[in-house]
């Protein structure tokens, strides 16, 4: 393997402020994006390093995910089981929403129309089923224990108390006032028509859409400029980015103590960082980033990859993460490195394994293969059919995994002629020959094509080949990364290793990281830290502890930006 | 499918809601706009082969006008109406050709474009011709779809259905689904409009229940409702403060579609319409309607659609009245003319009436001075009807302070022709009633354009109607984005924007 680096930019940066034993960006200083007037600090020490802007922190509705967490932790046990099986939460699907961003970004959970109505409708089904299960479900969850064979009365005495203790926790604060009395209202309205039973169901039907649950809604303790969090805000903040989870009840107990220091948000990270949930949420940054899920798109009848070999390798990507990144072991690189599989029952044959039988998915050397891109959940994922396969998992490749500029589209050639004429050609990287060597095109595919061919020797299926159309395929690579590094591979397990190694790999997954935990992509003010972020993700190999500790270390996961009002 | 409110009470245009509510319930100051309250659904009525214009036009421009024969049953309505004289089909007129025939102007007039090559060769009045003349070199315009099309797919909501689509036929043969003529949901892709009563009862209120129970566990369960959505937008108040400008819009806007599932829970319970539309039995599928007139299949036709509407099973509704050749109106002098000139020497009938001819039984030319009292009675007949649906659409109660179905809905009367006696596109009139999203009502909008003469070229479009109805709807090109773009195939001078209608 060569690896050629023209120019060194990222790898070099100096991360020698880190100390101890997580590697992190260097402290820094918020400034207010307006001019004029001094930064206000946010740590007491050390001086600044690094200046960076905060972008606006757009408000945030939960995920799917998040919501059936939220489900879980109000509804102990089967209640919530069984809540969470007839939930309908409008989110993002990964047809539709996930182009750009990751499932609990704030733009891919906005609430159109038909979101709402189905927001309305989701509440309405599980008030409907608690209504049906009233019997067991209000003792369970109702304070001042009452009993099974409950008196309206016994409900009235004990609704005021249930809206505190129930909000608190479903709106991850205390309850205000105006909030109380709206809830209040409501139980009252329906009480006097239809019973203590239906008045409590529909305060349950108000609690499971209500907007203070729904929405991460931050009001900081400030007026406007660098506000810092409230404790809940922040504890919420924490819980959500580890866990997917509202806080739970020893979290909580700290924000309302306002004993959450900087030392004791570190302290419940590494808590959290241990909670199996944790492992849960790396799964999901790790597939969607890589946009595994786009295994759903795939066509129900897609000859290629059938449905059973499709839920065969949802499992294996999940099983692949959690055992070489998961919140307490491993790291970026060692995903991206690794050469033991865990196969299914499915999998086995396509990996050209003996059977493994099954459903443990046992981890299996694999010898042509290496790191999460040689695996069939994510080769599979970027093959659709009708598509030339070795450009577009190039593209996704260079923009989506190594974070590097993609140039637009050009609209305006028309490259039916070539293309036709090496149609008939035995290979990919023969048939789209014309694209690296027509001017109009090889300005791109120069530094696009070669990243596809590397995997060319996986199918749609992600199936190990040698040749195709009886060809031997040509997996070798040369090629130019945005002027910096020079990359060239003679075949797959070269390339796999390449980009194993490479600080454009850290660095993209620390900036993948902070858009996953903003739920937005990072402002161009932003940079200084994200290249920090990334510097020192390239030093560590990319921990979760690190990437996790370096996010919440910053400014920017205590403070918000606020606007003067209008 | 248990069509219970939840499903398919589905406000649409939330975000279309002004938010001057908010600020009231906050105790905020007042946005400087007025609150503009949007339809949220859109109905459509179309009928063949135009009008006599002098006998169909308001007399005078702006809100002093009085209604000639045909429009004068629009009388009552008035104060709901925004009626549009005179607005050329541009669409069809290339350079100096104007497209041939009948389908050619039905089907642009509500697509603002031409579904097929509608210019050049051997000027046959057939579809068949029209198709082959430039086959396949003008498939349609930037739309390819009606605007009922349009709006209904955005704001559609949960609604369990996308359209209904009914149809009223006039000749003797028991018709069902039929290709229409005036709506498209693409390029060469006609609505199918169902034209019997019976099937289109079963398919749309079968599943309406009846049953007091359910009806009354309905009852108990929107009482719920309200009071859940209340407390809900009472919170979006008390979350938003303290927030950023943007994300106080996020919630207001959400708050504005929880506004808009509260106005849907204030309206009346769904009912099926009254009348005899069959029970299907194996032996007998649907009820046969033959040898029925307009008039009786519009009776039935006609509480279908408001019930329809008023149940929210759809954003749109249709109805086209589509025998343009000889239909049985149902109306005595119509009908008795009709009759004379089919069994004269030279029969002909009612298409012959519209297009001047003269007639078979005494050689009077139906349209001079005077028109034909029987002509004016059959274009009278098609805004009677259309009246009969702002009337039932009235008469549905939707929610406090006396609103009703039509307040939140926009009807729209539409024909193929201005002038229907030379297969004129030019001068066509439009009735749009009910909410019409801020544009002017008891109005009349003359689209010729001040000292413009009937024969030169009208300086608004019929395409700018269309884009009329949009805006109407406040439609974005995304949640909060731009407003939509025109709306039409410009590179027929179809004409940009709205009529200038908006305050």
């Amino acid at each position: 393997m060569t690896t050629l680096r023209l120019l060194t930019g990222c790898a070099l940066v100096v991360t020698l402020g880190c100390e101890g034993t997580i590697a992190g960006p260097r402290p820094e200083v918020i400034a207010p994006p307006s001019a004029g007037g001094d930064p206000q600090p946010s740590e007491p020490t050390p001086p600044p390093r690094v200046e960076g802007r905060l972008a606006l922190q757009p408000i945030r509705r939960l995920s799917i995910a998040q919501y059936e967490n939220t489900l879980r932790a109000l509804f102990p046990g089967q209640l919530g089981v069984d809540l969470v099986a007839r939930a309908r939460y409008p989110g993002a699907s990964t047809r539709t929403g996930l182009a750009a961003g990751f499932s609990s970004d704030a733009d891919t959970n906005s609430v159109g129309t038909s979101d709402e109505a189905t927001l309305e409708d989701n509440a309405e089904a599980l008030a409907d089923f608690l209504l049906a299960n009233a019997r067991t479900a209000m003792p369970a969850l109702m304070p001042c224990g009452l009993p099974a064979a409950f008196t309206d009365a016994q409900v009235d005495a004990c609704i005021d108390g249930f809206i505190t203790r129930f909000g608190g926790r479903a709106f991850r604060r205390p309850v205000r006032a105006a909030e109380q009395a709206a809830i209040r209202r409501a139980y009252d309205t329906v009480r006097l028509s239809q019973g203590a039973t239906e008045a409590w169901a529909t305060v349950m039907q108000y609690f499971l859409q209500a907007p203070a649950l729904l929405y991460r809604a931050e009001a900081g303790a400030g007026a406007t400029g660098l506000v810092a969090l409230t404790p809940h805000e922040l504890a919420t903040r924490l819980s959500f980015l580890i866990t997917d989870a509202p806080p739970d009840a020893e979290l909580l107990a700290l924000a309302e103590a306002g004993a959450l220091s900087d030392a004791a948000l570190e302290a419940q990270a590494q808590r959290l960082l241990a909670r199996p949930e944790a492992s849960a949420v790396v799964s999901r940054f790790v597939r969607e980033w890589l946009r595994i899920d786009l295994l759903d798109a795939v066509p129900d009848n897609d000859p290629a990859l059938p449905a059973a070999l499709r839920d065969d390798y949802r499992a294996q990507a999940d099983h692949l993460v959690r055992r070489s990144f998961s919140a307490t072991s491993g790291s970026v690189r060692e995903l991206f490195r690794v050469t033991r599989f865990p196969l299914g029952p499915q999998s086995d044959d396509v990996y050209g394994q003996p059977s493994t039988g099954g459903a443990t998915f046992p981890d299996v050397a694999v010898p042509e293969r290496q790191g999460i891109l040689a695996s069939g959940p994510f080769l599979s994922a970027h093959a659709p059919s009708g598509h030339q396969v070795a450009i577009l998992r190039g593209a996704f490749l260079r923009k989506q995994v190594l974070c590097l500029s993609l140039p637009p589209l050009p609209g305006n050639i028309d490259l039916t002629a070539p293309l036709d004429a090496a149609r008939s050609a035995p290979t990919a990287r023969d048939r789209l020959a014309p694209t690296m060597t027509l001017p109009a095109c090889s300005g791109c595919h120069l530094s696009l094509n070669p990243l596809g061919y590397a995997l060319e020797n996986f199918d749609a299926a992600g199936r190990h080949r040698t040749t195709e159309n009886g060809a031997t395929i040509d997996a070798s690579g040369t090629l130019d990364l945005d002027g910096t590094a020079r990359w060239s591979f003679s075949g797959p397990r070269e390339f796999f290793e390449t980009v194993a190694a490479s600080p454009e790999l850290t660095s993209c997954a620390a900036r993948q990281f902070f858009h996953f935990a903003h739920g937005r992509q990072s402002a161009p003010e932003e940079q200084p830290f994200v290249d920090d972020l990334g510097a020192a993700t390239t030093t560590s190999g990319g921990t979760v502890q690190q990437l996790v500790l370096g996010i919440i270390r910053s400014p920017r996961f205590t403070r918000f930006l606020r606007e003067a009002a209008p | 499918m248990t069509l219970s409110r939840r499903r398919f009470l589905r406000g649409a245009s939330g975000a279309a809601l002004a938010l001057p509510w908010l600020e009231k319930l906050a105790g905020g100051r007042a946005f400087a706009q007025a609150a503009v309250t949007r339809p949220t659904r859109l109905v459509v009525v179309a009928y063949p082969m135009g009008f006599i214009h002098d006998e169909w036009a308001p007399s005078a421009a702006g809100s002093a006008f009085t209604l000639p024969r045909i429009t004068a049953p629009l009388e009552p309505f008035r104060r709901h109406l925004l009626i549009v004289s005179n607005a050329d089909n541009k669409a069809t007129q290339l350079n100096s050709q104007h497209a041939f025939g009948h389908p050619a102007k039905k089907e642009s007039v509500l697509t603002g474009t031409l579904m097929r090559a509608a210019f050049g060769g051997d000027q046959a009045n057939v579809m068949a011709n029209v198709i082959a003349d430039r086959a396949g070199s003008d498939q349609g315009g930037p739309n390819n779809e009606s605007v009922c099309n349009y709006v209904g797919t955005r704001i559609r909501g949960g609604r369990p259905y996308a359209s209904i689509d009914l149809a009223i036929s006039g000749d003797d043969y028991d018709r069902n689904d039929t290709n229409s003529s005036f709506f498209f949901e693409g390029p060469v892709t006609p609505v199918k409009v169902q034209a019997n009563p019976s099937r289109a009862f079963h398919q749309f209120f079968a599943n309406v229940t009846t049953d007091q129970a359910a009806l009354d566990a309905q009852r108990r369960a929107r009482a719920r409702k309200k009071s859940a959505l209340d407390a809900v937008r009472a919170s979006y108040v008390e979350l938003r403060q303290g927030l950023n400008p943007q994300d106080r819009t996020r919630l207001e806007d959400h708050a504005n579609r929880v506004r808009q599932l509260e106005l849907d829970m204030a309206r009346a319970a769904c009912a099926r319409p009254a009348g005899n539309y069959g029970t299907p039995s194996p032996t007998a599928p649907y009820l046969p309607f033959r040898n029925l007139s307009m008039m009786a299949r519009a009776n039935l036709m006609v509480p279908l659609l408001t019930n329809a509407m008023a149940c929210d099973l759809a954003p749109v509704g249709r109805l086209e009245f589509i025998d343009q050749q000889g239909p049985n109106f149902g109306v005595p002098s119509v009908d008795a003319a009709q009759a004379a000139w089919r069994t004269a020497p030279n029969p002909s009938d009612w298409h012959g009436m519209v297009h001047g001819d003269a007639s078979p039984v005494d050689g009077v030319r139906t349209r001079g001075t005077p028109n034909a009292p029987y002509l004016v009675d059959s274009y009278r007949f098609f805004v009677e009807k259309f009246v009969d649906v702002l009337s039932g659409l009235r008469s549905i109660s939707e929610g406090p302070d006396g609103r009703t179905a039509l307040d939140n809905s926009m009807v729209v009367l539409v024909s193929d022709y201005g002038n229907g006696d030379g297969h004129s596109s030019n001068k066509l009139g439009f009735v749009l009633g009910g909410n019409l999203g801020g544009a002017r009502t008891n109005f009349h909008f003359d689209a010729r354009g001040r000292d413009a003469g009937f024969y030169t070229s009208s300086a608004f479009g019929s395409s700018q109607v269309l884009n009329t109805i949009i805006r109407g709807f406040d439609l974005r090109v995304t949640p909060g984005g731009a407003p939509v773009g025109d709306f039409g195939l410009q590179g027929f001078s179809a004409g940009a924007g709205a009529l200038p209608v908006f305050s």
